[in-house]
């Protein structure tokens, strides 16, 4: 009785410290967990080093605000490589290991575009293509909020002012945002929150994952479910856009029968099925706010 | 016999008359039976306060012992819990006492960064792996290109996406 009562008293205590913690408390958008992390690195690092990282933080600080953009994404791009080579190696990465998996995901994507019929011979011809790639995917993305006036015109026109960086730093948290609303949907208020300090990539990674297991976020969640046939099905989908597109055909007839049932037209019916497939759990979002019940049409 | 009379006799008694008096005393005593009488009687009286007389039936009843008990068990002021508790408790609480003055600690070695030093904390990974970033920059750059576009491409229609 007695010890039990200590460790209770002692398991309160360090929990109520560990609350306590102003560390813990992040004003920044940085990752708390992460952000705890470099403060206890901080201190245990020698004045010298400190000035020197200061020194380095100064020389950051001048650079334009897109380069400065672009360093923060390779930096988080590193950390998150770094984590996957951990885990799959059980050990810190080194520098080298590190260089090697870089390596390792260049000739990757240059093989992808082989395979698509194109040529990246060298890392910046692969680099110039990815480039333009992500530009019409970033400005397909703000369209597709502007055409929903998710997006007012004069921030639209903000955002295509911007260097590329700049433009993804913000296409991120934008998705980031949607990303988290779709997902509590059919998910638990915590669980949802959890996700507010992850960054957009880390979000985005997090909804991949449970994209096999849930199936469609948002409302479509609910009318259209995944039932267990439907993921052995799609177990073999090959990344995210695969699975997504493989899913609305599958789920192509309940899709049209509901949209119909809640007065859509045909042709936008058919365009939702056949157009980005992104779109698709925005628009039934819409659609679905207003009507009732969660009764899944069943398909003739 | 009048007052003094008796006076005299309880002089005689306690031994306290001079011999001349004492003799005086005798003399009465052998002619006045009365007084005789009252000596004896005096006599008898002081011999039994000089007896071992029995003891007073004082002790309590039962029950006005357990009713008496009973109060004072109720008015006594409340005991000290048993000492293993106590040291328990004292134990807990120090434990508090660490635990919060370890919260508090670490708080002021929060506190003590500055603004700067708080933006440099932000972004130790980036500032330490520095030089990493610059050598492998176009490297890195394929990687998060390729990152994005996992979760971007669904925005095209499907022919572009292929």
């Amino acid at each position: 009785m007695n010890a039990r009562l200590l460790i209770v008293l002692s398991l309160g205590a360090t929990l109520a410290g560990f609350a306590l913690r102003p560390d813990v408390r992040s004003t920044d958008v940085i990752d708390p967990q992460l952000l705890r992390a470099n403060n206890e690195r901080w201190q245990s690092l020698p004045e010298v080093e400190r000035e020197a990282l200061r020194e380095r933080f100064r020389r950051f600080r001048s650079l334009p605000p897109g380069e400065q953009e672009a360093l923060d994404q390779r930096s988080a791009t590193l950390r998150r490589l770094r984590a996957r080579l951990s885990q799959r190696q059980g050990h810190e990465p080194t520098a080298e290991e590190a260089a090697l998996e870089l390596s390792r995901v260049v000739k990757d994507m240059q093989q992808r575009i082989q395979d698509a019929g194109g040529s990246a011979a060298t890392t910046a011809d692969l680099l110039a293509q990815l480039d333009n790639r992500t530009r019409r995917c970033i400005e397909a993305f703000f369209d597709n909020l502007g055409r929903r006036q998710r997006l007012s015109q004069p921030e639209l026109a903000r955002l295509r002012s911007q260097s590329l960086p700049e433009q993804l730093r913000d296409a991120l948290l934008l998705f980031k945002a949607e990303q988290i609303n779709l997902y509590a949907e059919g998910a638990r208020p915590d669980e949802a929150d959890a996700l507010l300090p992850l960054s957009p990539l880390d979000v985005a990674a997090f909804t991949e994952r449970q994209r096999p297991v849930r199936g469609y976020f948002g409302k479509l969640g609910r009318w259209v479910p995944l039932t267990d046939g439907d993921r052995k099905f799609l177990a073999d989908a090959d990344n995210a856009l695969e699975f997504k597109e493989r899913l609305r055909e599958l789920k192509s007839p309940q899709l049209r029968e509901l949209f119909i049932a809640q007065g859509l037209a045909a042709e936008r019916v058919e365009a939702l099925l056949s157009g980005p497939v992104n779109e698709l759990e925005r628009e039934a979002d819409e659609v679905l706010a207003t009507a009732a019940g969660t009764e899944v049409p069943t398909p003739h | 016999m009048n007052e003094f009379q008796g006076i005299r006799l309880m002089e005689y008694l306690d031994g306290r008359l001079p011999p001349a008096d004492r003799a005086a005393v005798e003399e009465w005593l052998e002619k006045d039976p009365e007084a005789r009488h009252v000596l004896d009687e005096q006599r008898r009286l002081w011999s039994l306060l000089g007896q071992d007389l029995p003891e007073p039936a004082v002790s309590a009843s039962a029950e006005f012992r357990a009713v008496t008990l009973e109060r004072a068990a109720q008015e006594r002021p409340a005991a000290l819990l048993p000492l293993r508790t106590r040291a328990v408790a004292l134990l807990a609480a120090s434990l508090l006492v660490a635990v919060a003055g370890w919260a508090w600690w670490s708080a002021q070695g929060q506190v003590r960064l500055d603004e700067t030093d708080r933006a440099v904390v932000g972004r130790l990974h980036l500032l330490e792996q520095y030089d990493f970033l610059q050598a492998h920059a176009d490297e890195l750059d394929v990687a998060v290109k390729a990152e994005v576009l996992r979760h971007f491409q669904g925005e095209l229609p499907r022919e572009a996406v292929r």
